[in-house]
């Protein structure tokens, strides 16, 4: 998936987290969202249901601090890491058939 | 390594607690649970500063924790303490599968029944009440004790419009019972109904589907634990394997199916690991089976610890057992933990409400204080239906019976 498709899935992901407080997608390029938009751990885990089910990836638990998630490119950096990890698996078993 | 044999380890090296408990039991394979006593509320209690691993403890005094505490079903109350990081990976073992089954996301409008809601900044007799994030309407159950305390909460669902509830079932009964009787209007927007806290038995369960038109689960967790087990759309409670390792006690000893007491260990908790911890409920575990849901982890059958009391006085008014455990987890708030154990019994003919209190070793010069904080929460949570009497006793010890109810009914 190329970056540009994920950081626009994020943006929607994120717009529908953080609208209702007054943000719009402007705001998400620039902003922290612990700091700036004040994400609280319900924020948090609805975050990181709505990423695992729109990119079918888990994020690891050691992955799972807020401070790791503090910007869209933080998270863009680590679903393209669990997208790539999720390939390789596939990739490797696909190979092991064959 | 799997996720058990990852906290054994962590423990033998980095908790003082654990690395005394493997020298005390000669414990030769640190990666055996096998080989681990059982851990009990009692114990938590008495050693919980003990218990936290390396560099916590200086996170505990900087308030950097997220505590959860028990208001103890069995008359021991108990806090437990998280590193975020891993309170996170707790409940996301649940809120995968409620995605999965039934497509529930936490961004879903949800109003919750809860009972432990002292820590946040509420007006004492508000029923409802709305945090951040916006999605969630809270109801304070403690608040629950008449018909019209029900029906506000039936406005507030039709309101709010949740797309699902998470309650108690004998909360949910009454709604029901108040919809039917003053012909209120049934809420639509309903598309699921979480159960917790107690046995869902199979005729709330028929009536509830028959109700609302909405697929229903049951939820087995703790405080201690979050998630132990979930119910699947084929009706199975499926241990939530990513958060908990379950055994049950019985004369056999621990056994990892068959019918005793539910011994859990945490998978997650890295700040206060709680191996092998007994939470003192009967269950009947059915190790790995294949499952039309697909799931294959072991399934607990049948439930039977959790059954609640509740009280019907003269003028009407219901106490439940929720409602008096949270009295004692209020007290400890603001006492820091001075309760350790206490029991309630209720005279039917006299109406006198009698809470037997335990305090911490050497801090019984505080009963007064505890006494009367006692009796303002009750004014709070009451009103105008406070009960004449309520009698706080302070006692040595407090002897259960084998049910080890919080509520006796004379």
């Amino acid at each position: 998936m190329e970056i540009t498709s994920v950081k626009l899935e994020l943006m929607v992901i994120l717009m529908r987290l953080f609208s209702c407080k007054g943000f719009n997608e402007s705001h998400f390029e620039y902003m922290n969202l612990i700091e700036d938009m004040g994400m609280d751990s319900i924020n948090f885990i609805t975050l990181i249901v709505e990423i695992e089910k729109r990119f079918n990836i888990i994020i690891p638990d050691d992955t799972l601090l807020m401070e790791n998630f503090k910007s869209i490119n933080d998270i863009i950096l680590i679903v393209e890491q669990q997208i790539n990890c999720k390939s390789k698996i596939e990739e490797r078993k696909i190979n092991a058939k064959t | 390594m799997l996720k058990l044999e990852h906290i054994l380890k962590y423990i033998s090296e980095n908790n003082e607690f654990y690395k005394n408990v493997i020298k005390k039991y000669e414990i030769s394979n640190s990666m055996d649970i096998l080989q681990y006593p059982m851990l009990t509320r009692k114990q938590l209690q008495e050693h919980r500063y003990n218990m936290f691993s390396e560099g916590y403890k200086t996170k505990y005094f900087y308030q950097q924790l997220k505590r959860q505490s028990s208001s103890g079903s069995s008359g021991v109350p108990v806090n437990v303490y998280w590193d975020y990081k891993d309170w996170y990976a707790s409940n996301l073992s649940l809120w995968r599968k409620r995605y999965q089954w039934y497509q529930i996301l936490p961004s879903d409008n949800l109003i919750k029944f809860e009972l432990n809601i002292f820590d946040d900044k509420v007006n004492g007799s508000d029923i409802y009440f709305i945090q951040n994030p916006e999605n969630i309407l809270t109801i304070n159950v403690s608040l629950l004790c008449s018909d019209e305390a029900y029906l506000k909460v039936v406005e507030a669902i039709n309101q709010f419009k949740p797309v699902w509830l998470y309650v108690q079932p004998f909360v949910l009964n009454k709604l029901i019972n108040i919809i039917e009787k003053y012909n209120v209007k049934k809420p639509e927007s309903l598309k699921h109904i979480e159960f917790v806290g107690e046995i869902l038995s199979s005729d709330l369960r028929r009536r509830t589907v028959d109700f609302f038109g909405v697929t229903i689960s049951n939820l087995y967790g703790s405080e201690e634990m979050n998630g132990i087990a979930y119910e699947c759309p084929c009706h199975n409670m499926h241990i939530l394997e990513d958060n908990v390792y379950a055994e049950v006690l019985n004369k056999n000893g621990f056994e990892i199916s068959g019918r005793g007491e539910a011994v859990i260990s945490n998978l997650n908790n890295y700040c206060m690991p709680l191996i092998r911890y007994n939470l003192e409920d009967q269950i009947i575990l059915n190790e790995h089976q294949t499952c039309a849901c697909g799931c294959s982890s072991a399934i607990i059958d049948v439930i039977i610890g959790r059954s609640r009391e509740s009280v019907l006085t003269d003028k009407g008014v219901e106490i439940n057992s929720f409602m008096l455990a949270e009295v004692i987890s209020e007290v400890n708030n603001q006492f820091n933990d001075i309760i350790r154990e206490y029991r309630y019994t209720f005279f039917k003919a006299k109406q006198i409400l009698l809470c037997e209190i335990r305090l911490e070793y050497g801090k019984s010069h505080w009963f007064c204080n505890v006494k009367r904080c006692i009796n303002n929460i009750f004014i709070i949570k009451l009103g105008n239906n406070y009960i004449t009497e309520i009698e706080v006793k302070l006692v040595d010890a407090i002897y259960k019976n084998k049910k080890r109810k919080i509520l006796n009914i004379v």
